[in-house]
């Protein structure tokens, strides 16, 4: 029993489901619309109007909806004949069609649908659009629409505003039936104007003459456009063709009726929304398609008109936006560059300060590591100069025999030169000798002096290209005797042809003479071992020096290779330990680095790395 | 002039070697200028009076060293340090070390040659005593074993009846070599004999 209530309802579910199908197809029959035009042709106006009406229906109707369009191209003058042909033709022409809805544009298009009702289907319901006074018409009870205002007051107080001094307003139109029966109903709107206001019509002129006109129009006036779709010659046009050529040389500002003339060469007003029309007459058609019995009671009256300016005719005409009315909409605005790239600007001007600020910061902390720097600069070359005088003052003993032995010399030959004038035969010749060894020893001394000065010359550091060799050699030079009596003997690899290295020559050379003391230091005692310093340059690596210090010494144990280059560590028992430690500092002050390491028979090499051109 | 004194100058700096040199000459002595301590010491020497005038500090072997060296080797020659920065230690060190004086660069004329002079007399001192000494032992030489005993006890200051005792020989012959003693001595009293045996002493083997 259950089985079978169980097949029964899902039997039942089947046939609801089935059923609904069914009904959805009877819904998604094609609806059948069709949009009547008394034009023959597509103005813009109507074109905004149509895309207004089909965009609302298609998006809002769930079936498809099959559009039809009827240009009826209807004659300025009521015509017997055309009007009995044109009947029939609708009647052939929708004589089988099942229409669902006839969608008129402007009155005189209704008219027509009215007319010719019983051929498009005398039970097919109508939605007007675009249409300014339907209560003239007497509407069956199945016809609605969307009532058009024609705003042209408002526009004028618009102009008024933006235009205080206006006196006179010429209205502009051409000759169409269109723009008669619209120059005829704007006539009737100014009719309630201020009254200080002189209104000119110009409405049966040849475009050109019109445009003259407008090109010799003198101050405080202004100039309104109605429609222009013919001319007095007959010659069809736009009205946004019209106006096109008439703002080209027009005195005065331009004001219009309808919202395709926006762009065109008018200033702007409460332009009729051609798209706005056809938007809400698509939503009265929705309702109508959808079954709604909708009557002239349902006409939409709100006003569907805004305020739309031309910001280039503004400017152009030197009109303040300030003065619009509130709510305007402004098109064309030649957005500033500011208007239309904001966040891009906003975004790049951020970042720009964010740069400026990461700049500004780096530059302060770049003068403050200058200014550290160069404390450290100072204070590193009166350590420099401390370590130089004390290295100095271990080779006094040096010095002072250095000194002594041209000033022994200098006394001795002085003696000797004396006692030789005081002889009865003086000799000439070796009195000459004597007084120029006397001379060569003088200089020989103060030669000691001025490397002595050098050595100990103190002041801030100054990068100036070094030739790294002639360095070298006035530092030997200067140790040359002390190494000679401690039993060393010194060789000189210098490299040819190196470039210049950029530092101070004084706390290069004092580098070089720690390393050469430490090695000398370090081949002190060695007893009956030969005694060798070899300073040899190259130029290892393109664009750096590198000088090698290399001693046959006690040489350092490979675990303190790294830690003989720290303050205050030292393995003789004087010094203070500091010269290697000043020695690192100074090199990596000339952005070099200096390491050390143990020859493979003995003693050390200590190699100093320097770039070239590089200030320290 | 071959046997005139001769002044050594040492220092291994050319240009006061030769001012000490050309100053030492204008004095009228005669020199040679040696660089290092080694030259020195392969140096031939001659059999003259002599001084060294010697840096302290050189290269290679030092002052010092080569005064050692020369000690070592028992060559006799008064050194005059100098020394272009003295300290005191080494000067104490080589006075210690029989130094005539220890000069510091500069020093003036009279100085070095007053150094010098008390230098070359000393050599010419010990040039005297060396020959004296030498001819002393010429003579002690040409005495005989039994002539050697007997100077021996004469010198000591014992009777010739003790020495006769002491030797266990007779009186009379003690006489007779006494005798030969005084004669190849050539000494013409006791009192003349008993500094020649001093002299003798470290080389002879009595007491």
């Amino acid at each position: 029993m259950r089985l079978l209530g169980v097949v029964v309802g899902a039997f039942v579910w089947l046939l609801l489901a089935w059923a609904g199908t069914a009904t959805a197809t009877d819904d998604d029959r094609h609806r059948q619309v069709l949009l009547l035009y008394a034009e023959s042709r597509l103005a813009p106006g109507l074109v905004a109007a149509d895309a207004g009406f089909r965009s609302a229906v298609s998006s809002g109707f769930g079936a498809p909806v099959d559009f039809r369009t009827e240009f009826l191209d209807l004659p300025p003058t009521p015509d017997a004949g055309y009007g009995r042909r044109l009947r029939d033709l609708l009647r052939l022409k929708y004589k089988d069609v099942h229409l669902d809805l006839v969608v008129v544009l402007a009155a005189r298009a209704l008219r027509s649908a009215l007319e010719y009702r019983a051929e498009l289907g005398p039970s097919v319901p109508i939605v007007f659009m675009g249409v300014d006074s339907p209560g003239d018409l007497e509407l069956p009870g199945d016809v609605t629409g969307v009532q058009m205002s024609l705003d042209a007051m408002d526009t004028l107080g618009a102009a008024l505003r933006l235009q205080p001094e206006t006196r006179r307003v010429v209205v502009v139109g051409g000759t169409s039936a269109l723009d008669k029966r619209w120059i005829a109903a704007i006539q009737a709107v100014f009719a309630g104007a201020p009254a200080h206001l002189e209104f000119i019509y110009v409405a049966d002129l040849p475009l050109e003459a019109v445009a003259s006109k407008l090109a010799a129009l003198p101050n405080g006036t202004i100039v309104f456009l109605v429609a222009f779709q013919r001319d007095s010659t007959g010659r069809n046009l736009t009205s946004v063709d019209a106006l096109e050529r008439l703002a080209e040389t027009s005195r005065v500002p331009i004001y219009g009726l309808g919202s395709t003339f926006i762009g065109h060469g008018i200033v702007g007003g409460r332009l009729i929304d051609w798209e706005k029309q056809g938007t809400r007459a698509g939503e009265l058609a929705l309702r109508v398609l959808r079954g709604e019995k909708l009557g002239p009671a349902d006409i939409v009256t709100r006003n569907t008109n805004t305020y739309t300016f031309d910001a280039r005719q503004l400017r152009r005409w030197g009109l303040k936006e300030s003065r619009l009315p509130p709510g305007s909409v402004i098109l064309f605005r030649e957005s500033s560059v500011w208007e239309r790239y904001r966040w891009p600007i906003v975004g790049g001007l951020v970042l720009v300060l964010l740069e400026s600020g990461l700049i500004a910061g780096l530059v302060i902390q770049r003068v403050r590591r200058k200014r550290a720097e160069a404390e450290t600069a100072v204070q590193r070359g009166q350590l420099a100069h401390a370590q130089r005088v004390t290295a100095v003052g271990e080779l006094t003993t040096t010095l002072a025999h250095e000194i002594n032995q041209p000033l022994g010399a200098i006394v001795s030959n002085a003696e000797a030169a004396r006692r030789l004038v005081d002889l009865a035969e003086p000799k000439r010749t070796d009195l000459l000798e004597t007084l120029g060894d006397i001379i060569d020893d003088g200089q020989r001394a103060s030669e000691v002096i001025r490397r002595l000065r050098a050595m100990l010359r103190t002041g801030t550091a100054e990068a100036k290209p070094c030739d790294i060799n002639g360095l070298i050699v006035e530092v030997m030079k200067f140790l040359e005797a002390d190494l000679a009596r401690a039993g060393v003997s010194t060789e000189l690899r210098l490299g040819e042809g190196l470039p210049l290295v950029r530092g101070d020559a004084i706390q290069l050379q004092q580098v070089i003479l720690n390393l050469a003391l430490n090695a000398e230091d370090a081949m002190a005692n060695g007893a009956g071992e030969p005694k060798r310093l070899t300073v040899e340059t190259t130029e290892r690596r393109p664009g750096t020096v590198e000088v090698c210090v290399r001693d046959t010494g006690v040489g350092v144990k490979e675990g303190d290779l790294e830690g003989i280059f720290k303050p205050f560590v030292t393995t003789k028992t004087s010094g203070l330990g500091i010269g290697l430690s000043i020695s690192r500092s100074i090199v990596e002050a000339h952005r070099g680095t200096i390491r050390a390491e143990r020859n493979p028979d003995r003693g050390l090499s200590v190699r100093v790395e320097l770039p070239c051109g590089v200030a320290p | 002039m071959t046997d005139g004194p001769i002044v050594y100058v040492v220092d291994d700096d050319a240009s006061f070697r030769k001012a000490a040199s050309r100053l030492l000459r204008t004095a009228g002595l005669e020199v040679e200028a040696l660089a290092s301590a080694q030259e020195f010491l392969e140096h031939p020497m001659a059999d003259r009076p002599s001084c060294l005038v010697l840096d302290v500090r050189m290269p290679g072997p030092s002052g010092m060293d080569l005064q050692a060296a020369l000690q070592k080797s028992r060559r006799d020659i008064p050194i005059v340090f100098m020394t272009g920065h003295g300290d005191v230690s080494t000067s104490v060190r080589a006075m210690k070390g029989g130094a005539v004086d220890f000069l510091e660069k500069p020093f003036r004329a009279p100085e070095l040659l007053a150094c010098v002079q008390r230098g070359l007399a000393r050599s010419e001192q010990s040039r005297v005593e060396r020959a004296e000494h030498a001819a002393i032992e010429r003579r002690f030489a040409t005495l005989t074993s039994r002539e050697r005993d007997v100077l021996w006890l004469v010198v000591t200051g014992l009777l010739n009846k003790q020495i006769a005792g002491e030797l266990g020989i007779a009186e009379k012959t003690v006489k007779i070599h006494r005798g030969q003693v005084m004669q190849k001595m050539e000494a013409g009293s006791v009192a003349e004999l008993v500094p020649m045996a001093q002299k003798l002493r470290p080389a002879g083997s009595k007491p």
